[in-house]
């Protein structure tokens, strides 16, 4: 917190908004179902895209809590609050698993899905969804398109496919995701709003060695107007930290990621990430502001980024990365995207 | 009549701007390279040729992350080895710094 200024912090987090698709009664049993303790979010409403998502919404108090994903799928809520600094939150975990067998790896293309599409479903506007989201319907934006304008290449790794033992051919599947998860969180009617996604690309599988390059990403804003100076308990709320990570099932590796260090930005810059895992390149890009954007939740089968510092204005904030997975033999297709947001009232 | 040569005063000249600069620098923090403390602890994760690593701080802290310059020949650290990384903040762009480990001392 920096010295100096007044502000009562409260920090709530993941809350996903009840606009842009018409209420459905309360279903007696969602089918993505929310499990653990429900900290006080009840489900509030079930929508069945065209394409057979399912939508989940679910409310607690001031936020709302909307879930896209498979029939199936599961969701965890867990209330974070940090009575010391005034912030309080809440950490959503989005989870599905999928049969491992290549027949079913096409489903999602077959689907006519698209992140675009599910965002703008969950109830993002189209303009934005396409602005912020645009690049996780292809695996390799960056790669495939050098434009004049092209964002500053933070990190460019590759990873030399020979030296990944038993290396499977690359399967057809590279371009189009295997699976998506996606969500968005409300607070106070959308006075903050954030929307997230993972995109997962089966790039290669010999049998059941699977081999995976995926991306992910979160932005978020407040429309609460900048003001220079206010009362406690007055302020506007304004974002304090972003982050979304992609974890995996038992006996999955983790073998390259992004971010892979604390990136802090002097001013709003638009950068990407890009490698080439297992020969494949992938990509994602997005406007990072200050503080700073680095990896977030990080173990041997999860990675993720995270966004930290204090929002000015309203434009849309994004934490943003990529990793690759292989999944050998005998572990299972098992994913999860857990994910935070947290905001606080700030004179700024 | 001055204390210098005539020929020292470029000289003299070159030094001080090179002095401001660097004092510059480091006084609105644009040093290129800046050192960011030493982090000690256990190697949590490693990717797959050694080049990023997360280290469990032997403080307790919180998860560190960062890319990896090691000495010349080194191997890279294992998982669940112990090591001590200076951290450095090196400047990427203009407005982009990002962090690096230099590894100062791993564990067999």
């Amino acid at each position: 917190m920096r010295a100096g200024r007044v502000f009562v912090l409260i920090v709530i987090a993941f809350v996903l908004p009840a606009a842009g698709i018409q209420a459905a009664p309360p279903p007696a049993a969602t089918q993505i179902r929310l499990v653990g303790p429900s900290e006080g979010f009840v489900p509030v409403g079930e929508v069945v895209t065209p394409q057979g998502a399912v939508i989940d919404t679910f409310r607690s108090g001031d936020v709302t809590l909307r879930v896209l994903g498979s029939p199936g799928s599961t969701v965890r809520v867990r209330r974070v609050s940090e009575e010391a600094s005034g912030r309080a939150g809440v950490a959503v975990e989005l989870a599905a698993s999928r049969p491992k067998q290549l027949g079913d790896a096409a489903a999602y293309g077959r689907s006519g899905r698209s992140v675009v599409g599910d965002l703008v479903a969950l109830g993002m506007p189209e303009e934005d969804a396409r602005r912020e989201f645009g690049d996780m319907d292809v695996l390799d934006p960056v790669g495939a398109a050098a434009t004049a304008s092209e964002p500053i290449l933070l990190a460019s790794t590759a990873v030399d496919p020979t030296t990944l033992a038993g290396a499977p051919s690359a399967t057809a599947s590279a371009t189009t995701p295997y699976d998506t998860q996606c969500a968005s969180i409300s607070y106070q009617g959308g006075l903050i709003e954030g929307y997230g996604c993972s995109t997962i690309y089966l790039v290669a599988a010999s049998g059941t060695d699977w081999w995976f390059n995926n991306k992910f990403k979160v932005s978020a804003r407040s429309k609460d107007p900048s003001v220079w100076w206010c009362f406690p308990g007055t302020c506007p709320w304004r974002l304090a930290q972003l982050g979304w990570s992609l974890g995996w099932a038992k006996n999955n590796i983790l073998y390259d990621w992004e971010p892979s260090a604390t990136n802090k930005a002097r001013d709003c810059s638009t950068i990407s990430f890009s490698a080439s895992y297992h020969g494949v390149g992938v990509s994602v890009g997005g406007t990072v502001c200050p503080e700073v954007i680095q990896p977030w939740n990080m173990s041997g089968r999860r990675s993720g980024a995270e966004w930290q510092g204090i929002e000015k204005g309203t434009a849309w904030e994004s934490a943003f990365g990529i990793q690759a997975i292989h999944s050998p033999p005998g572990a299972a297709v098992g994913y999860s995207s857990p994910f935070s947001l947290v905001w606080a009232r700030w004179n700024t | 009549m001055s204390r210098y040569p005539p020929a020292a005063w470029p000289i003299i000249a070159v030094a001080a701007l090179v002095l401001g600069w660097l004092a510059a620098t480091a006084w609105f923090n644009l040093a290129p390279l800046r050192y960011g403390g030493t982090v000690e602890g256990i190697v949590s994760l490693v990717n797959e040729d050694g080049t990023k690593l997360c280290i469990e701080p032997a403080d307790g802290g919180q998860l560190r992350c960062g890319v990896v310059y090691g000495p010349p020949g080194a191997s890279p650290p294992t998982a669940g080895r112990p090591v001590a990384v200076v951290v450095a903040t090196l400047q990427t762009t203009a407005g982009l710094e990002t962090e690096i480990f230099v590894i100062v001392e791993a564990g067999d």
